[in-house]
């Protein structure tokens, strides 16, 4: 069994290789059609300038060879220096933001997953009951409301009117609390939600009825049966949203200034910073891609009904 | 029973267990913002736009030049005050009597920040970096003044001897130009002008912090894209005796209310980073705001390619029928002032020239007599305004403006076929380039103190000019302006070339920018000025 899984891993693996040719090649032509140019601003460059900066940059090939030489440089891990950026490697703006996107993308998650779980559960298992409307209030809250408001709206109370939590910057911390609840609140609410959902599915099933009546105790039956198989839809929605919450948050990374990845994603593509914006684009799917692949994996391990495929 | 029993124990376990934690989250990190900051002489200002390109030859942003102006000084720096030319490392200059030839004596003590001196050759080299075509600076036509310098760019001519830029000795530097260029000292304080120098290993990377050859009261420390610019104290500089700040930290904030929110926090000594029109009216009752006017016109581009904006008529008419008091006051709110004409008020020696304000009337007056239906005239024959559109970039006070227009035009002169264009920046700038507009959104600010700034965006090669208009006689006295010695004589031929520009209305002008900052009281030697221009030397905290 463990020797398939790994197997089927490698295999996988390999076949992502030309969903990522084919995302690059994609993304590479459309960042080409659209309008505009990365030395395009207010300030209008003369046409002799202009030239000399392309041809400074490669631009002066034509397209299908610039796509060509791309895609050597990729194949050899060269992402390419940015066009905004004097200077910089695109590879280490992207390494350097996406530690700092991780690092909170997965204290949020975390948080997500503790407390919505705990909602959830809390929920279900006291269906119709004041605790349940609390918790259902709660996450419907926490799914309407967007960090566009919820994140200004800490930083007011934690930040000016209580005072005990800096109101932007990273480094230590007080930095990430409020980042990572505005961040994490939206998850939570969908797990929350999810877990409840699968919950009150699980706990109506006959082999929880039939532990029970044999005698098993509630908390055994709970943990042993219903925990686990209400968490598989959990996983498959946790692999997405894992993917996004650890490459950043352009809204979170703006309010609460912090040098993540997520205003990269937004800002290379307006700036037309062409190899900035592949080098994310390319990163950003191969974590999507290995991510979907490691929950498959996991959900086959949960449920024994779900077969990984033959190679 | 026992069922639910137990129930009730997990859910109220659960249910304690999460309200713990997230009591515990605040309680377990009050730690303070450390003060260490103000003990040690920092000044933290944050800016709009991150930096980008630090190269003095390369760089365009307002934010690039703001940092590169404290790591390099210049023959002529920006007054504190005035933003004016005053001595920078030239401690003295001549200038020859048909204003062509000027002579600038750097000052002995003047030194690089690895402690060599500061030499006559080191602009030389600057500004070859900046005329050589191949490294492609964006500046190089504001060199073809001087002496065979666009002969030399063009490639026809190919040693640069000729040049007009020329070290008589180290310290001696003699610049020749074609004709007078009455603002060439005030265009000597801009960023690009820097001398430059590589660091003895630096050649492949000297934009490096720690390669990067200061000659400005700063160096830079550090730099780290979206995070912060760190400068220092420059202890070759020849006056470092009257630098008083030991670091500066600007730190971009790309949105205004997070930088509000860091300065009313005490994250930030000087907010500089922008104030959003809503946040105007509460913030201008309090003393430590600074909103002054700015060398900056925000206009709409007429394309007078394209009917039915070819005709003059039409474009006065658009100009007329709107009530840019209306705009400044109602949406703006930062006490920008509604601008009736070209330049921007604020030049001492300039008397701008009136233009056509707010009238209804004149403006379906002019309709009318254009062929247009407009309301409540009753003609045989007359014709229905075609589909136009304003194309604006995506923002939210373009926005706000773009509807503002739209429906005075409705109200005003019956035009209800007018729709908007909202795009990204980039692509508003192709459909520009392209001539793929009807009426576009622009903006302009001065690059030195001179109504000629202004003035020459609207010649007929400029790349600038984006709206198809020109006219030979504009251009004339425009190139008439360049070469008078006598500035009441100039003043009356941009005056003139200004009142063109009203009566010929290729774009219609909306309002004079204002620049505001949030400064801290303690902080003292930064002020407000028509540039906007700060230099950092002699700011010193008060705390």
């Amino acid at each position: 069994m463990r020797l398939n899984i790994l197997k089927y891993f490698i295999v996988r693996v390999i076949k992502l290789l030309p969903v990522l040719f084919v995302i690059i090649t994609l993304s590479f032509f459309m960042m080409r059609l659209a309008p505009g140019g990365p030395f395009d601003t207010e300030k209008a460059l003369s046409v002799e300038v202009k030239q000399s900066i392309e041809s400074l940059y490669g631009l002066d090939k034509p397209v299908a060879i610039q796509y060509l030489i791309y895609l050597k440089n990729v194949a050899s891990g060269d992402l390419g220096y940015s066009f905004t950026y004097l200077n910089e490697p695109v590879s280490k703006l992207i390494i350097d933001s996406f530690k700092i996107s991780f690092t909170l993308g997965i204290i949020a998650l975390f948080l997500a997953l503790a407390v919505g779980m705990s909602a959830g559960i809390a929920s279900a298992l006291n269906r119709g009951r004041l605790i349940d409307y609390f918790f259902f209030s709660f996450t419907l809250l926490g799914v309407s409301v967007p960090s566009i408001v919820l994140g200004p709206f800490l930083v007011l109370i934690f930040g000016i009117w209580l005072g005990f939590l800096p109101v932007a910057g990273w480094g230590t911390l007080s930095h990430v609390v409020l980042p990572a609840v505005t961040l994490g609140g939206i998850y939570m609410s969908y797990i929350a939600r999810l877990t409840r959902a699968g919950f009150v599915e699980n706990l109506d099933k006959e082999y929880v009825k039939t532990a029970s009546s044999l005698g098993m105790s509630r908390k055994k039956v709970i943990m042993k049966f219903v925990l686990k198989d209400s968490l598989l839809p959990l996983i498959s929605y946790i692999g997405p949203a894992f993917a996004g919450i650890v490459t950043g948050s352009l809204i979170v990374e703006t309010i609460f200034r912090i040098n993540g990845l997520g205003t990269y994603f937004v800002q290379s593509a307006l700036n037309r910073d062409y190899p900035l914006a592949m080098g994310v684009v390319i990163f950003y799917s191969a974590i999507l891609l290995i991510v979907n692949l490691i929950c498959d994996i996991l959900s086959a391990l949960m449920d024994p009904r779900i077969k990984l495929e033959k190679n | 029973m026992r069922r639910s029993e137990k129930g009730k124990s997990l859910s109220v376990s659960g249910v304690t267990s999460l309200i713990i934690a997230f009591a515990l989250i605040p309680c377990f990190i009050l730690a303070k913002q450390s003060s260490e900051d103000a003990k040690k002489n920092i000044l933290r200002i944050s800016m709009a736009v991150d930096f980008a390109n630090l190269d003095p030859a390369m760089a365009t942003s307002v934010e690039d030049a703001d940092i590169l102006e404290q790591i390099y000084e210049r023959l002529t720096e920006y007054d504190p005050k005035t933003a004016l030319p005053v001595p920078g490392c030239a401690e003295r200059w001549k200038v020859s009597r048909d204003l062509t030839k000027y002579t600038f004596y750097l000052r002995k003590d003047a030194k690089w920040s690895d402690g060599s001196d500061l030499k006559a050759g080191d602009f030389v080299f600057a500004w070859r970096r900046i005329l050589t075509k191949k490294n492609g600076s964006p500046w190089a036509y504001m060199l073809f003044n001087i002496k065979n310098a666009e002969e030399f760019y063009s490639g026809k001519l190919k040693s640069f001897e000729k040049v007009g830029i020329r070290a008589k000795n180290d310290k001696t530097l003699v610049v020749s130009l074609n004709k007078p260029q009455p603002y060439f000292l005030a265009w000597l304080s801009h960023a690009s002008m820097s001398p430059f120098k590589y660091h003895v290993v630096g050649r492949n990377l000297p934009f490096n912090p720690g390669l990067i050859l200061s000659n400005g009261p700063f160096i830079m420390l550090k730099r780290k894209p979206k995070e912060s610019v760190v400068l220092a104290g420059n202890r070759f500089y020849w006056d470092k005796d009257n630098v008083f700040l030991h670091e500066v930290h600007f730190i971009p904030t790309s949105d205004e209310n997070t930088g509000i929110r860091m300065y009313e926090t005490g994250l930030l000594d000087i907010h500089a980073g922008g104030i959003s029109s809503s946040k105007y009216p509460s913030l201008l009752k309090r003393n430590d705001i600074y909103s002054t006017p700015y060398f900056g016109n925000y206009f709409y581009r007429f394309n007078t390619r394209k009917k039915p904006f070819d005709e003059v008529k039409v474009r006065k008419a658009f100009n007329l029928a709107i009530d840019k008091r209306v705009i400044t006051d109602k949406i703006l709110r930062g006490g920008q002032i509604p601008a009736h004409n070209l330049i921007p008020p604020g030049i001492d020696w300039y008397d701008t020239a009136k233009g056509d304000k707010f009238d209804p009337k004149r403006a379906r007056d002019l309709l009318d007599s254009a062929g247009f239906c407009v309301p409540d005239r009753l003609k045989v024959t007359c014709r229905a305004f075609p589909k136009v559109e304003i194309l604006f970039n995506t923002q939210t006070n373009h926005k706000l403006i773009a509807q503002a227009v739209q429906s005075m035009l409705k109200d005003n002169l019956g035009i209800g076929s007018l729709k908007l264009l909202n795009t990204d920046f980039k692509t508003s700038r192709a459909k520009e380039k392209n001539g793929d507009f009807f009426i576009s959104r622009g903006g302009w600010a001065g690059d030195y103190l001179d109504p000629s700034t202004f003035l020459y965006l609207w010649k007929s090669g400029s790349g600038n000019n984006r709206t198809g208009w020109s006219s030979k006689e504009y251009e004339h006295l425009l190139e008439e302006s360049d070469s008078t010695g006598s500035l009441k004589k100039r003043a009356k031929l941009l005056k003139r070339c200004e009142s063109i520009l009203n009566d010929e209305a290729p774009f219609m002008p909306i309002y004079f920018y204002t620049k505001g900052f949030l400064k801290k009281d303690y902080v003292k030697g930064y002020y407000p000025n028509l540039l906007s221009k700060h230099p950092l030397k002699a700011v010193h905290l008060a705390r």
